[in-house]
């Protein structure tokens, strides 16, 4: 799994000044106003070209089904145009040798990446966030157990995982067709080790604060601590994580329809875009480049704004 | 040594788990009867061929003595045999194991020759532009997934200007270098950023200790400052990293594998999951959870062997 979690920065993070619940963004506008200068300045020009190219991703994914430029998957071929021709003004990514548009492809094969990974992520933000906020806060044996059987989930080749789970769930007869729930399932051994032992930490920093005292004296029980005093300070830095994870998702969940063993349907993800054009690389490299290319930005995006929110808002173990 | 003990419990409990999970996996969610169907089918058997597949497995015992007699026979080396092509499973993994660590092995050190010069000139000149460099490198290394860099390394290398082969020989020797040099770069790329950044840190920590001011008083050459004094006491960090990494790198070889038709572990993982041959899927896993373990228990050993106060730290918690 750490050959696709860069470094290891659910080690890193542990604790981070109160914050109130307050979203992410809320926090950096505030640091950038405390300073007196413009956030623009301080969160840097790649911070903003990120963001700009995951709105342009989103949106254009999102709003596929509506939008005149994308054509539906596997509709409209046109064979007209030589798919070694590469792109132009009717094709802006070029076709494939079953003429479809590529640009469409991209788009609605990311669609199906994207809804992939934030399934995957949302899964492991709920499930990961329990599992750690129940080892960070009563810690002892519980939190052994907890955190063993996370260590060997992080350190375990989570592709190999995966593949033995879809190998076994999405059996159909003689083939494997995994439909989206196994893909999704499968998947969230990724999410919900990173994002539990990172909840775990912060956790283990709130509950020694002196607020989390104050309430247990004023009679509170522990459940009412998680979720009044624990709950709001965990959930931003885990939603900053929760980037660089959609990214591994995303780079998972292409190496599993690069191997044909994502789901199937009309719309191939970006992984299997990859490797169908595999087969024409030397005439026509643009068909596997362009899927490749935005994926790379894509996580390029997501890593790089994760890393700007992280070292802005974080305060390293160190520091306390 | 009692830190050496409890390790090796935990690994141990770590493969059973792992072991047990993808056994029991194939049970829960088929019943015995669609197993043996599976299986019939793929061999395209004779229908009395049924009870011969129904004791293979042992399918009148329950799931855990099952369990118990296929982990027993796996000890010994009997993985059972593949319903698809008839061979002893143990057989063929002896034949592509040896390719599959190879790749690991060629990718780590393609990763550590590139890795640790530039970690360590990163943090000898910390916040000059080599530096400022070399990390938006290995952010934009971070991003590019090992399939998309073989795919790109392919077109270059192998199709662009022909110098490697884009596709490994069936027979594939551990020495053809030639073959394992674009595969391997394609894992590699992606650790080079990880360990630079890892030792980048840890170097400059240590070239503000005294020791290294003292080197620099008698006078000693930049070069020997660098590699001969500073370079072990920061590279702690670098070699646990790498025994994760390599357990690590054991899941990137299947799509790498994959990639150049290399004949290793990972394409007989894909090829039996495409086949539904579910004694292979067993079996490569379990040699991959049993190469895992015994990678990081290797590098805990070595790592407290490194660095003595690791052992009496471990053993007291």
């Amino acid at each position: 799994m750490s050959d696709l979690l860069p470094e290891h920065r659910a080690d890193a993070t542990v604790g981070l000044p109160e914050t109130g619940g307050a979203s992410p963004s809320a926090v950096t506008a505030a640091a950038a106003a405390d300073d007196g200068r413009s956030k623009k300045r301080r969160l840097g020009i790649g911070f903003w070209l990120s963001t700009v190219w995951l709105v342009v991703v989103f949106g254009l994914t999102m709003a596929a089904p509506f939008l005149p430029f994308v054509e539906k998957a596997g509709a409209f071929p046109d064979f007209s145009v030589d798919p070694a021709a590469g792109p132009s003004a009717d094709h802006w990514f070029g076709v494939n040798k079953n003429g479809d548009d590529l640009f469409s492809q991209v788009v609605n094969g990311g669609r199906i990446s994207l809804f992939i990974a934030f399934a995957v992520v949302i899964l492991g933000f709920v499930s990961g966030g329990i599992v750690g906020m129940v080892a960070g806060f009563f810690r002892g044996r519980v939190d052994r157990v907890i955190s063993a059987i996370i260590d060997v989930l992080l350190a375990f080749p989570a592709l190999v995982l995966a593949l033995a789970m879809i190998a076994v769930f999405a059996s159909d007869g003689s083939t494997v067709r995994p439909n989206m729930p196994v893909v999704i399932g499968s998947l969230s051994i990724l999410s919900v080790a990173p994002l539990a032992r990172i909840t775990r930490g912060i956790t283990l920093a709130f509950a020694e604060r002196e607020f989390v005292t104050a309430a247990r004296t004023l009679g509170a029980t522990n459940g009412r601590i998680l979720r009044k005093e624990i709950l709001p300070n965990v959930i931003p830095p885990m939603a900053v994580f929760s980037l660089t994870v959609i990214a591994v998702v995303i780079v998972a969940e292409g190496a599993l329809a690069f191997l044909g063993l994502s789901v199937g349907g009309a719309a191939p993800t970006w992984g299997k875009l990859i490797n169908v054009g595999r087969p024409e690389l030397e005439s026509a490299p643009h068909i596997t480049f362009f899927p490749a290319g935005v994926m790379f930005l894509t996580i390029l995006a997501l890593n790089y704004i994760g890393d700007i929110l992280q070292s802005k808002f974080t305060v390293r173990e160190g520091a306390l | 040594m009692k830190f050496v003990a409890v390790r090796l419990v935990q690994l141990v409990v770590v493969l059973l788990a792992a072991t047990f999970f993808t056994y029991s996996l194939t049970f829960i969610t088929n019943s015995p009867k669609e197993v043996v169907d599976t299986l019939l089918q793929i061999e395209a058997g004779a229908p009395e061929r049924r009870t011969v597949i129904e004791e293979d497995l042992n399918l009148d015992d329950p799931l855990l003595v099952r369990y118990g007699k296929w982990l027993g026979d796996a000890v010994t080396g009997d993985l059972g045999q593949s319903y698809s092509t008839q061979e002893p499973v143990a057989d063929r993994i002896q034949t592509r194991l040896p390719r599959t660590l190879a790749l690991v092995l060629y990718a780590q050190i393609i990763a550590l020759l590139l890795a640790v010069p530039a970690g360590i000139l990163a943090a000898w000149r910390a916040n000059s532009w080599f530096d400022r460099g070399l990390s938006s490198t290995s952010i934009g290394l971070l991003a590019v997934p090992n399939y998309v860099l073989a795919v790109l390394l392919v077109y270059f290398f192998a199709l662009r200007l022909g110098w490697f082969p884009s596709i490994t020989k069936a027979d594939l020797k551990v020495t053809d270098f030639k073959s394992y040099l674009l595969p391997a770069a394609s894992l590699a790329l992606g650790q080079v950023a990880v360990y630079m950044r890892l030792l980048r840190t840890d170097m400059i920590a240590t070239l503000q200790e005294d020791f290294i001011g003292m080197a620099k008083a008698k006078g000693l050459t930049t070069r020997s400052i660098l590699f001969r004094h500073a370079l072990r006491p920061s590279s702690l960090s670098l070699v646990t990293t790498i025994g994760i990494n390599a357990g690590a790198a054991l899941g990137g070889t299947v799509i790498i594998e994959t990639i150049f038709g290399m004949p290793g572990m990972g394409t007989m993982l894909v090829d039996a999951i495409f086949r539904r041959d579910i004694l292979v899927v067993q079996g490569v896993v379990a040699v991959i959870a049993a190469g895992f373990v015994i990678i990081n228990f290797l590098i805990d050993l070595l790592y407290a062997l490194l660095d003595p106060r690791i052992r009496s730290v471990r053993s007291a918690a």
